[in-house]
């Protein structure tokens, strides 16, 4: 009876769609690379927060006599074009870049969730009123439309985090709005309605965790793109204000001095490839999920 | 004068988008349906898909707001939009029970939910909880409990304690049994009928199993297109259908015609 | 209308068993239809069932194997009807578009050729307005309609042996009726085996000629469906048979078999319907339950069978499903 030699089974006329076939090709992100991903976000965290108080030197600290030195016992990475060490700039950026995605990132989710989750709840006029509204944002070219917003408000920290929020929000709403639209209708909410539950709490109870879920996950992506976003912003002079130390804006100073002190162009480009895979690695697999 | 009357009920579809769109394929979902019920009576209503009858569930509850027509209870009528203390009054028992609970709260939870909104303090909630449990037939451990760790049958259990939370008067079950298992079918419906007996309720039971109905419901009423074409006591139907859809849905039943029993 | 008896075997399944991440799903199970028979397969959720017929057809979802059996087909070609139409027609293509799909790759037809083919087969399931139907997208198709156009599709590949899984449980009572029709004929005019798996006895009671019933993975009782509904010889298929709503009287309480199947059955030593049966005794969780059988041709894994059968013409509150504590409890 336990006969192990099996006939191969008659195929039951059915042809495999390429589709099957791709999709069997691409692996995810296994369980080191999110661990991998996990440790360089943490210890990223962990300099942003001690950052300032290990940096060897005051980075806003100008010495033009060793401008643009090498890196040497005095100076790990060398100095700036502005004598400036380059070490101290590195890790204090990290205080500032990291935290200023975040919260960039931050705010557009909270804006983007709750107006999400409140709109397809309610439906009709008000829903109505916010996917335009959403539409219309999204017809504008993203960066078109955060350096215009720039320009108008003028330069600055604050500015860019309320340029962020009023561009960003828009994909967390699409997304949670999705989410509940399709929530609402589960049987247990009209169950819940029939009961006597108030609308707030069955948004908070009951829809918020599940609409929850992908919204942090877009966040952790989007904080990739946030970062990415800003860095180039400063690069181009448009977003942290010198002479505060920012990696975009060191690359950009150093820029000219490509040639010769090519570390200090490679040193903040480093960081942010390195946080950004970081945080794409951790986004993934809790894409995965 | 019956306990619940739905009197000359109609439920359309399609008139959404006023602002935008003007839909002329609107759907009458409930064509002028009227029915009865009394307190400790469980009224059968029997249709396939696309007779209404789902819909007409939805708006004895108050989850639809019927385009015209009134419901009646205890010879009051309920507003358009019931304040919570009426919507209470009607509870519905869903068909699929995985959707039907909460799957990221236990049981317990949801059950204290409710009854917490009908203005009991916690400690009184968890003990009156315990009690629904019993009274349905679980043990009170299944509080603790999401859904996804119980069976189908204890899941749709648990959706009757939580329908019985809000103490209420009428209990509108859309296909209960449906999903679930031919071996447990009973238990939950035994359960419907016990229940309607021992706390006076007055059930509407919707189903497309006429089998369940010739067993469980003292009367029945066939819809067909939104309309009820046939109604009468469950005897009469089954054994003299006087409309020609009700005689084809009995003539398509396959019945085991070799089970005996004498 | 029974096979020949003479007639040859046309799928042989013996000693199935399939494991998954939690172990085995499906232990030991064996299925034999000859050429024009139908034979049924019952279960309720969790008995298998599925999983049974998907490995015939070597549909087996990921994460589940055929840890060990034999399944043999003699080459035959083989077609399956599925469970929901829904599911299984794709969303995006037209009828046309779907049906052609199988007969350009499998036969090598040209399109042309595949089209015209498709419309005879549409007709041959009963599709009146063919040409019209095609061009359709399956949200648009009623129920019935859409079954008919998967029957049609299963059929292109020209099968011996057809699967049916659940074909009619998503559909309504009397599209049911008609569709259980058209598989009849179906069969009969092309002398196909058939297997069909269903939750619902009565409607195995409509269509097949033999019906093996599985429980908690395993099947209990195979034999002649007339024979096994009018003297269930498993005490599982009694309870079955007791719970359907149209057997018993309308002032007889509904009947249900106390309990739940169990959740680990692989564990179980001996019978797994045991722990839930009135009739068990010790014998029963010894050792392995052995088939008994008057003759091979309707068999059950009960070793009470004799008494499980003298009980069914009982009505169920005069010891038809006796309570435990009633049963002798003698070993034998």
């Amino acid at each position: 009876m336990t006969d192990l030699i099996v006939d191969p089974p008659a195929k039951a006329g059915r042809s495999y769609t390429s589709g099957e076939v791709v999709a069997s090709a691409r692996k995810p992100v296994g369980r080191f690379g999110f661990r991998f991903g996990l440790t360089i976000v943490i210890l990223a965290a962990l300099l942003a927060i001690v950052g300032p108080y290990i940096a060897p030197y005051n980075p806003n600290a100008q010495d033009l006599l060793v401008r643009l030195a090498s890196p040497s016992s005095a100076h790990w990475l060398g100095t700036d074009e502005l004598g400036r060490d380059e070490f101290s700039r590195l890790i204090v950026a990290a205080r500032v870049d990291l935290g200023v995605a975040v919260l960039a990132a931050l705010f557009p989710f909270i804006l983007g969730t709750v107006v999400g989750a409140v709109s397809a709840y309610f439906g009709s006029i008000w829903d109505l009123a916010v996917t335009r509204l959403v539409d219309l944002v999204l017809s504008f070219p993203v960066y078109v439309l955060i350096i215009s917003l720039i320009a108008i408000a003028g330069g600055g920290i604050r500015t860019l985090l309320i340029v962020f929020t009023v561009v960003d929000w828009v994909q967390y709403a699409r997304l949670v709005r999705s989410v509940v639209l399709r929530l609402k209708n589960e049987d247990y909410i009209s169950a819940a309605r029939l009961g006597g539950v108030s609308h707030l709490r069955i948004l908070v109870r009951h829809l918020w965790p599940n609409a929850m879920r992908s919204s942090l996950t877009l966040l952790v992506t989007d904080m990739m793109y946030v970062l990415l976003g800003l860095v180039s912003l400063s690069y181009l002079g448009l977003g942290i204000p010198p002479p505060t130390a920012d990696w975009g804006g060191m690359i950009a100073g150093a820029q000219p001095y490509m040639q010769q002190q090519w570390w200090l162009i490679a040193a903040p480009g480093f960081m942010i490839a390195l946080i950004g895979s970081g945080l794409m690695l951790i986004g993934e697999r809790l894409d995965a999920r | 004068m019956p306990f619940l009357e739905i009197d000359d009920v109609c439920v359309t579809y399609g008139r959404l988008n006023r602002f935008v769109r003007r839909t002329d394929t609107s759907h009458v979902a409930v064509n002028h349906v009227s029915l009865t019920a009394e307190r400790r009576q469980i009224v059968g209503v029997v249709g396939e898909s696309g007779s209404g009858k789902s819909s007409l569930a939805k708006a004895a509850v108050g989850l639809i707001v019927p385009q015209s027509g009134e419901i009646r209870l205890g010879g009051e009528v309920l507003p358009r939009k019931r304040p919570v203390e009426v919507r209470r009054r009607m509870q519905m028992v869903f068909q699929d029970p995985s959707s039907a609970l909460n799957p990221s709260l236990t049981v317990g939870q949801v059950v204290v939910e409710l009854l917490r909104t009908g203005g009991m303090d916690r400690t009184t909630a968890r003990s009156r909880a315990a009690d629904l449990t019993d009274m349905v037939g679980l043990s009170t451990s299944v509080l603790d409990v999401k859904p996804g760790s119980l069976s189908g049958g204890q899941r749709q259990r648990a959706s009757i304690a939580r329908a019985l939370a809000t103490n209420p008067e009428v209990i509108v079950a859309d296909e209960p049994t449906s999903s679930l298992d031919v071996s447990v079918q009973a238990t939950v419906l035994n359960l419907l009928r016990g229940l309607a007996d021992s706390l006076g309720l007055a059930v509407i039971f919707i189903t497309h199993d006429l089998g369940v109905v010739r067993r469980l419901c003292n009367e029945v009423a066939v819809m067909h297109n939104g309309r009820v074409v046939e109604h009468g006591p469950t005897g009469s139907v089954f054994e003299a259908p006087a409309d020609a859809y009700t005689r084809q849905l009995l003539a398509s039943i396959p019945t085991i015609s070799a089970v005996t029993s004498s | 209308m029974p096979a020949d008896a003479d007639a040859p075997e046309a799928v042989n399944v013996s000693g199935l068993t399939l494991s998954g991440p939690q172990g085995l799903l499906v232990t030991d199970v064996a299925l034999h239809i000859k050429v024009g028979e139908c034979l049924g397969l019952v279960g309720e959720s969790g008995s298998g069932k599925t999983l049974t017929v998907r490995s015939i057809a070597g549909l087996l979802p990921s994460g589940i194997e055929l840890q060990a059996g034999r399944i043999d087909t003699g080459g035959r070609r083989v077609g399956m009807v599925f469970q929901d139409p829904m599911r299984a027609l794709n969303p995006t293509f037209t009828v046309r578009r779907a049906m052609r799909e199988p007969l350009v790759q499998h036969h090598g037809l040209s399109r042309p050729a595949a089209d015209r083919r498709a419309l005879e087969l549409m007709k041959d399931v009963g599709i009146k307005d063919a040409e019209r139907i095609a061009e359709c997208y399956p949200h648009q198709l009623s129920g019935g309609l859409r079954q008919r156009v998967l029957i049609a599709a299963a059929l292109a590949c020209e099968p011996q042996i057809l699967l049916c899984d659940e074909p009619t449980t998503a559909l309504d009572v009397t599209t049911q009726a008609i569709i259980l029709d058209l598989l009849h004929g179906l069969r009969e005019e092309r002398e196909l085996a058939m297997l069909f798996v269903s939750h619902d006895l009565a409607v195995i009671s409509k269509i097949s000629d033999r019906v093996a019933v599985m429980y908690a993975g395993q099947t209990v009782e195979v034999g002649p469906t007339a024979e096994i509904l009018r003297s269930p010889h498993h005490a599982y298929t009694a309870g079955l048979l007791r719970s359907s709503p149209s057997a018993g009287g309308p002032d007889e309480p509904l009947f249900a078999i106390e309990g739940v199947p169990p959740q680990r059955p692989a564990e179980i030593v001996g019978c797994r319907f045991a722990a839930r049966c009135p009739w068990a005794i010790p014998e029963c969780t010894c050792g392995e339950v052995p088939w008994i059988g008057q003759d091979y041709q309707h068999i059950a894994r009960c070793v009470r069978s004799d008494d499980v059968a003298a009980a069914f013409s009982l009505r169920v509150d005069h010891g038809g499903w006796p309570l435990s504590l009633e049963v002798d409890h003698a070993v034998s």
